[in-house]
């Protein structure tokens, strides 16, 4: 199935060109980071003419940016972990007894709750956590964010644990082990391919989180970093330099991240991960 | 024996404890009181709140304002699958070679999922705006009603492209080469052999991207909310944006919340339907 030459590389040629179309927004908000207005209405395309810092300066002090990237770090970091180690410890049990109806009726519920929009329970989340008094807390966003994505990480891991075979925690259990113990030292350490893939998406969406946070996070000292940027780019559309340098600040760490994690989420992703 | 068999269903249950609280204070307890909500006439704030049947829903069937919302949903949603689809199969279809670059491009196309919506929306608006005026000479996209949904379903591929690239690529290298093989013996074209080996084989693909892509299209909230508020002229107020608006800015909770549960109905139907015809030809193939 070789393609003739000419063929290959006007294939190629689509492909990098595409690639340089996917890479323009990335290119516009740094060239435009370091930018003056002046500059900016001269040309959008062009390269800063000298590289100064001042709009980082001033986006940090303007925008309490170290607030709310600890805020959006302390959601991430726990909503990702509360997410896999329950959703694995939940999948574990459905899979393993899947044989009784009532684990199955389980993950039908899940399954049919992915189906449910954010909308339907926008107003009644607020409600609830308006009398449990966690509304503008980060505990209450942990909290939502962590039952909403429940059901689909739960339904993922339940289609990979039933491809794991039971012998090795079979003979686990014969050498005395308990089911803690076997499921933790046994099988957690036998989903890391899936685990890891899925804690890397899960890092990337939760910090990156809008429809939750906007509605339970309204007060400065508990905004996230994606509902700070939404009032933020509301008040400053015009100062593109200011609003560029926030963007590529609150850019940077999700990318480092990415970029450094990619090697699980392809893989996963490749490996049919995302299937269900 | 009894005791062991209670011990283990005990044991068992606690593995599930974790989800099942979570799961029930997140989504399960406020979907019932949504269900509540949506037969009442409460604005959101005040204490009390009136039954009044099903006069929510009746208002619903009968309003002409929701069509608008509804056209757009319908229309975002059909654009963003076609455009969606196309793309990620030809990027697949075009890396899934032997090529000096392959990571590289793979990486590139996935990379804006690593972008939050805000910094999406934001960064396609400058984009928009002053690089289409520099480099094109047009007014930006969304200035006008006839291309802002347009503009919206463009900053929503480019962002979201790369999974489903990755999952066509998954389903791409799963087809046997001897299939091709075979097809090319008999005598097959290039496109003959794409159009008889390659799409059936990658008919679950299919299924997976279309349905996903066709669901969280037509529930677009983030996007056009941060991008164009809706507008203009309501030219980008998607479904999910309309039944916001009620609950929080009108102060009419009590009908955003029957929208909401008819909203659910809709996607239910769209999503079962695509899915169940896309399997049927799975079968088939």
């Amino acid at each position: 199935m070789r393609l003739p030459l000419y063929k290959q590389w006007s294939v190629n040629l689509l492909v990098l060109a595409l690639a340089i179309v996917f890479l323009v927004p990335f290119y516009l908000s740094i060239v435009t980071s370091f930018k003056s207005l002046l500059e900016i209405a001269e040309s959008v395309l062009a390269l800063p003419k000298s590289l100064t810092f001042d709009n980082y300066a001033k986006a940090i002090e303007t925008i309490r940016l170290g607030r709310s990237f600890v805020n959006s770090a302390i959601v991430t970091a726990a909503s990702t972990a509360l997410i896999l180690l329950s959703s694995s410890m939940g999948a574990y049990a459905i899979a393993r007894n899947y044989a009784k109806r009532g684990y199955r009726l389980l993950e039908a519920l899940l399954l049919a709750a992915l189906m449910v929009p954010f909308q339907i329970i926008m107003i009644p989340v607020y409600k609830l956590l308006k009398t449990t008094a966690m509304l503008n807390s980060l505990t209450g966003a942990v909290l939502i964010l962590v039952g909403t994505s429940i059901p689909y990480c739960t339904f993922l891991l339940i289609g990979f644990i039933k491809s794991v075979p039971r012998e090795l925690e079979e003979s686990a259990v014969i050498d005395g082990c308990g089911p803690y113990r076997t499921f933790w030292q046994i099988v957690f350490p036998l989903l890391k391919p899936i685990v890891s893939c899925l804690s890397v998406l899960y890092v990337l969406w939760m910090w990156n989180d809008f429809n939750v946070s906007l509605i339970v996070l309204q007060k400065d000292v508990v905004k996230t970093l994606t509902v700070q940027q939404f009032y933020f780019f509301g008040e400053n559309s015009t100062e593109y330099g200011l609003a560029f340098a926030a963007a590529c600040l609150s850019m940077l760490p999700i990318v480092a991240v990415f970029l450094g994690a990619q090697k699980y989420i392809i893989e996963g992703l490749t490996a049919g991960a995302l299937k269900g | 024996m009894k005791t062991s068999s209670l011990k283990r269903s005990a044991v068992t249950l606690s593995f599930l404890l974790p989800i099942l609280l979570f799961f029930s204070f997140a989504m399960l307890v406020p979907f019932l009181m949504g269900i509540q909500v949506s037969f009442t006439d409460w604005n959101g704030l005040s204490r009390t709140m009136n039954y009044i049947g099903l006069e929510n829903f009746k208002n619903i069937f009968i309003s002409p304002d929701v069509l608008i919302p509804l056209k757009n949903t319908v229309l975002y949603g059909l654009m963003y699958v076609v455009a969606n689809n196309v793309l990620a199969l030809t990027l697949a279809l075009a890396l899934n070679r032997q090529f000096r670059g392959r990571n590289a491009s793979r990486l590139i196309f996935f990379i804006p999922n690593a972008l939050s919506p805000v910094l999406t929306a934001f960064v396609f608006s400058f984009i928009y705006k002053d690089l289409f005026s520099e480099l094109f000479g047009i007014q930006s996209l969304f200035s006008s009603t006839g291309t802002a949904l347009i503009g919206i379903v463009l900053l929503a591929v480019w962002h979201n492209v790369g999974i489903n690239m990755l999952i066509y690529l998954a389903a791409l290298s799963g087809v046997p080469k001897d299939l091709y093989e075979a097809a090319t013996v008999d005598g097959a074209g290039a496109w003959q052999r794409f159009a008889n080996v390659t799409l059936p084989m990658i008919v679950p693909a299919f299924t997976v991207c279309i349905t996903l892509s066709l669901t969280s299209g037509l529930r677009e909230f983030a996007f056009p909310l941060v991008a164009t508020g809706g507008g203009p002229v309501r030219s980008t107020e998607t479904l999910a944006i309309y039944i916001y608006n009620y609950l929080f800015a009108y102060n009419k909770a009590g009908y955003g919340q029957a929208l909401a549960f008819v909203f659910m109905a809709f996607l239910l139907i769209v999503g079962l339907t695509v899915s169940r015809l896309l399997r049927r030809k799975e079968i088939e193939a």
